[in-house]
């Protein structure tokens, strides 16, 4: 293992969080070599977060965890090391990017790194002027007024400004519009280029297998090697100074398909047109009229006329920062526009508690839970108590009912705050980032769930999301966003357009 | 609750680190010198008319070096309580008089304070680093009030998020739940935070080497503030009062 010439060893790896617990990596080996990009996936759950905290040495701090067979880092094994000693040899950006940025300024969060690595001034220098332009972010940017995706590209200069020959990102492109995933999975295919290894934990994955050398799945508490896709040559394991001449890249659809990625759009069946949009049955739900939202002196939102209809499903798309997500905000009435009206069918306005019911599930539900159990975060949004247990039967957790809703795992916790949102029967049901952490069978039992409870009950949905999977097959109509302002209105086909202008599948 | 939490956390830095990368951020002993001489000043000496000039002297000063901002955003926080604390010394003391002094020394403290409050916290962490003093120090400064910022943050989001709740049902789920997530996330970020330093190779053991980015030194900005805030200082003290 030591002297292997691989950036990662793992032999006979078992990791379980406490006596009796069932492990959650078992018997797992693998090999990383330097130079390549590893796309490493999985389902929600599975352990690709829990690996990578073996990885860098912090799993296993963890308090009655349980930690067997050998890891060997950069060719070091990380048994007994303390985390700040393995971490010059492998950095770890992971998934909460608010709770990583330390420093008031982007150059101050990259150099903090490099400080701490005794790395000189000038070499730091250097490093902040390579990533900060190839990630497109400002180095003089206050990190406090910074969106997620550029907080993300923050993270992730951070992590590569400190050199270290191994780095993995922990859903790096959670955040990310399709702009923002270009830019920062070109910077990983240099790193690699450049003799690191990189392992990319995603759940979007036709984002990063364009870029990937190779493919690994984590399955029953092992990780699963598939071939790479045809037309990416296998890089040679190689020192960390070995260079290649540039990414191979643009490999064919069919190649995907049988490397065993799974499809990650939810199509309608090859060849087959989309379902044509449906007219709206009935009438006006809700309207925003001369709506504008302004925060500190910058114009965020402005809509002339925006109405929502009874029974239609509605896909917000658009760039990082053209206002999304305050626009869901203004339907869902958490944010109030500072001119304009958002009124109801009879043009009354409409406020909390009053006009129509509405429902907002967020991107990070955790935000979102009230309550001590499971079934009275139901309860507090509809008192009758077998509809709320038929609820929990629906989503797979009928058997949680008392349990903490924080004990649960991220995807139960959005599974939850669906049902929440859904018991209390709103007329208007608003989901950001749908997708948001959810592999493609989680993603597609969710968007089933919001299907039947809305379309069935004349309840209008608008989901706002980044990511391709599964988007045009939910939508009766398209919003495109820009600079705060919906520039195209149209059918599911705009939602094919949108995407295509980066070739993603 | 959403929007003061907001303004806080949004305000903070502009106000206090407005200058936070430009050259002309203040010295970090630059500041330490003043505010402590300052307000050894304002604490020690009984003549408040000497209080009041020095005052005057220093808060033309402080605006002069760009502080302005910062006097206002930090005179919201001590002014009120200056005046709540004088009343109830007037009160107490049933002396109106000694209600006006407690008034101008908690006045004097906030000009004492704020040339603190504008030194970007990062020139207080690399000047520690340069003295070579316990790393500890500059990670505890560095959490305090980076930790300010992200608890003010997760405040607003938290009401944010309880107000996605329509009224009835948030009649059910009192103000208080939001103590739930609240907990939870702060919680959360602590966990996350205190990874990503081991994981940026951050340690209190004073052995392991580190540099400096953007080493801090004094300019002919600081000395002459330092210089003049003395100057002002000793002519307060010494000069006979004509009144």
């Amino acid at each position: 293992m030591v002297g292997s010439g691989n950036a990662i060893d793992m032999a006979h790896v078992t990791f379980s969080y406490g006596d009796g617990e069932e492990p959650v990596l078992d018997d797992c080996s693998w090999s990383v070599p330097y130079g390549s990009l590893v796309l490493l996936k999985g389902e929600s759950g599975c352990g690709k977060s829990t690996l990578l905290a073996c990885l860098c040495g912090l799993a296993q701090s963890f308090p009655r965890s349980r930690f067997g067979g050998d890891i060997v880092v950069d060719g070091i094994d990380i048994r007994n090391r303390p985390v700040r000693d393995i971490a010059r040899h492998i950095g770890v950006v992971q998934q909460d990017v608010d709770a990583q940025i330390l420093h008031a300024t982007v150059e101050d969060e990259i150099a903090f790194g490099c400080e701490n690595l005794d790395m000189p001034p000038d070499r730091i220098s250097r490093e902040i002027s390579r990533y900060c332009p190839a990630l497109g972010i400002d180095p003089q940017g206050n990190t406090l007024t910074l969106s997620g995706g550029q907080k993300e590209r923050v993270c992730c200069a951070a992590a590569f400004a400190m050199r270290r020959p191994v780095i993995a990102l922990d859903e790096p492109l959670a955040n990310l519009d399709q702009t923002g995933v270009e830019i920062v999975m070109r910077a990983v295919r240099r790193l690699a280029d450049q003799g690191h290894a990189v392992i990319v934990c995603e759940h979007r994955i036709s984002n990063v297998i364009r870029y990937a050398d190779r493919i690994a799945t984590v399955e029953n508490g092992r990780i699963r090697e598939t071939s790479t896709p045809s037309g990416r040559k296998g890089l040679p394991g190689g020192t960390r100074s070995s260079e290649r001449s540039g990414p191979s890249r643009g490999t064919s659809r069919s190649a995907r398909e049988n490397s065993g990625a799974f499809p990650n759009r939810v199509t309608c069946g090859a060849g087959e047109p989309h379902p044509p949009s449906r007219e709206p049955k009935s009438s006006v739900l809700m309207s925003l009229r001369d709506v504008v939202v302004r925060r500190q002196h910058r114009c965020i939102i402005h809509v002339d006329r925006l109405d929502i209809y009874r029974d239609q499903s509605v896909l917000v798309l658009g760039d990082n920062g053209c206002g999304k997500s305050t626009l869901l905000s203004l339907l869902s009435g958490v944010v109030r526009p500072g001119s304009g009206r958002v009124v109801d069918a009879r043009g009354h306005r409409i406020g909390r508690g009053r006009g129509i019911r509405r429902a907002h599930l967020w991107q990070t539900p955790d935000y979102q839970i009230f309550t001590t159990t499971v079934l009275d975060e139901l309860l507090a949004r509809n008192a009758d108590r077998s509809a709320c247990l038929d609820m929990l039967d629906a989503i797979g957790l009928g058997g949680l009912s008392h349990r903490h809703p924080l004990s649960l795992s991220d995807g139960q916790k959005r599974r939850l705050v669906l049902a929440a949102c859904l018991i209390s029967e709103p007329d208007l049901l608003i989901v950001d980032e749908p997708s948001a952490g959810q592999d493609g069978p989680n993603l597609e039992r969710e968007m089933n769930l919001i299907e039947e409870r809305c379309v069935g009950r004349s309840c209008a949905c608008v989901l706002a999301t980044h990511d391709s999977r599964g988007a045009a097959r939910y939508a009766d109509r398209v919003l495109i966003m820009s600079e705060g302002a919906v520039v195209d209105d149209g059918g599911p086909e705009l939602a094919d357009k949108w995407f295509a202008r980066f070739d993603v599948e | 609750m959403t929007a003061i939490a907001k303004g806080v956390s949004a305000a903070a830095p502009a106000a206090f680190g407005g200058a936070a990368t430009g050259s002309h951020a203040l010295h970090p002993v630059a500041a330490l010198l003043v505010s402590i001489g300052s307000f050894a000043f304002f604490v020690a000496c009984p003549d408040l008319r000497r209080v009041g000039v020095f005052m005057v002297a220093l808060l033309i000063l402080e605006c002069l070096v760009g502080m302005g901002r910062a006097l206002l955003l930090s005179g919201l926080f001590f002014l009120p309580a200056g005046i709540v604390m004088a009343l109830t010394m007037s009160w107490v003391c049933g002396d109106p008089g000694s209600g006006w002094s407690m008034l101008l020394r908690l006045s004097a403290l906030w000009l004492s304070e704020t040339p603190l409050l504008v030194v970007p916290e990062m020139s207080f962490v690399r000047f520690l680093a340069q003295v070579h003093a316990p790393r500890v120090l500059g990670l505890c400064l560095l959490i305090t009030l980076r930790f300010t910022h992200v608890i003010f943050h997760q405040i607003a989001r938290v009401h944010a998020a309880w107000r996605t709740l329509e009224r009835g049902g948030a009649h059910r789920v009192g103000v208080l739940r939001m103590a739930v997530p609240l907990m939870s996330r702060v919680l959360d970020v602590s966990d996350c935070l205190s990874n990503s330093l081991e994981m940026r190779c951050f340690t209190v053991d004073a052995r392991q080497p580190s540099s400096v980015y953007r080493p801090v030194t004094p300019t002919m900005r600081d000395a002459v503030f330092v210089g003049a805030a003395t100057a002002w200082m000793v002519g307060a003290l010494m000069c006979p009062m004509p009144w």
